[in-house]
């Protein structure tokens, strides 16, 4: 599939005629980085699929008022993040459980989900990274599986980019730390 | 999406794959279902200020909407009260407003009050009032009885 750009996207939706059809690219054209992005967070194939419905229905609703001051993709993967953190935010909530536990209930999730195909290296490495702190485990994951640039990983989660690079080094430490232990 | 490899080195010993899965055909499907979804959206009415259903600005919102309506009560019910006798009088005086006005002028004025039942003062009418006098003279009324009933 051909992508289009970001300005090409937005005249199309602007246009109540081509609206419909410029959602539709949208949507096709971030689809699997987004719900991979989602994925590796909450773990679950239901609940990713969810939060990647309402992360498209957002970006339908706002696309009118997007400011081109940042890109499309980061724009996007900013709501998804929110929708991310939203979602672990409100499990907890929901069941009065410390952080700690809702990753817990994440890695036992993991032990019994049908559409995990890892061996039990990678299931380890998912272990080791649901013991990171949320912020660590965004990093990590844009990072080491999207191999995102750090510029565009400060614009998706507003911190500088020193900050992300000792966030992604503490992380591998913790990591290769938790594969040495376990 | 442009990428940099320079800073993600290998895990060692752990090759760098996807180990998730999806349903088969989920990725042809999923447009299809936003297209739902966004036609089933187009239907529905969405506040215009999302915004401020978040529990902190909808506090902020209701505290300056119960702010104003307690300001505006209060200033309704004060601007509405009487000023008492003694105000008015202090008023007038400091405001030299009597100096604005000629002798008949205020004469004329308090004549018109007493005859209103309206301002404050009843009409007190005492037996030696000339107009009483010749009315009860005319009318052959002795005025000792007239005394006696005041």
């Amino acid at each position: 599939m051909q992508e289009l750009s970001d300005r090409e996207i937005l005249d199309l939706f602007a246009k109540a005629d081509t609206r419909n059809y410029a959602f539709n690219l949208l949507v096709r054209q971030f689809q699997q980085r987004l719900y991979w992005h989602i994925r590796r967070m909450v773990i679950d194939h239901d609940d990713a699929d969810d939060l990647l419905q309402n992360v498209f229905i957002k970006a339908f609703h706002a696309l009118d008022q997007f400011r081109e001051d940042s890109k499309i993709y980061t724009w996007l993967y900013r709501i998804a993040t929110n929708e991310c953190i939203t979602f672990l935010n409100n499990k907890r909530k929901r069941f009065f459980l410390p952080i700690a536990d809702v990753e817990r209930e994440l890695s036992e999730n993991l032990q019994n989900d049908a559409y995990f195909n890892g061996d039990r290296i990678q299931m380890k490495l998912q272990q080791a990274l649901l013991t990171l702190p949320e912020k660590q485990r965004l990093v990590f994951n844009l990072k080491y599986y999207e191999n995102m640039k750090y510029e565009d990983m400060s614009e998706i989660l507003g911190t500088s980019v020193g900050a992300l690079k000792a966030s992604y080094h503490h992380a591998v430490k913790k990591i290769e730390e938790f594969m040495r232990r376990v | 999406m442009q990428t940099d490899e320079n800073h993600s080195p290998e895990l060692p010993g752990i090759p760098r794959e996807n180990p998730f899965s999806i349903p088969e055909g989920y990725f042809d499907r999923f447009p299809l279902k936003m297209a739902d979804r966004v036609a089933a959206e187009k239907g529905k009415f969405r506040f215009p200020f999302p915004s401020l259903l978040k529990p902190i600005p909808m506090l902020a919102t209701a505290l300056v909407l119960l702010s104003v309506l307690v300001v505006g009560y209060r200033y309704l019910n004060t601007s509405g009260d009487p000023l008492s006798e003694e105000e008015i009088s202090t008023y007038v005086y400091q405001e030299g407003i009597l100096d604005e006005f000629s002798e008949e002028e205020l004469l004329e004025y308090s004549e018109l009050s007493f005859s209103e039942t309206d301002t404050g003062t009843a009409y007190q009418p005492t037996a030696d009032h000339q107009g009483i006098q010749e009315y009860l003279i005319e009318s052959g009324i002795d005025e000792a009885d007239i005394i006696n009933e005041l």
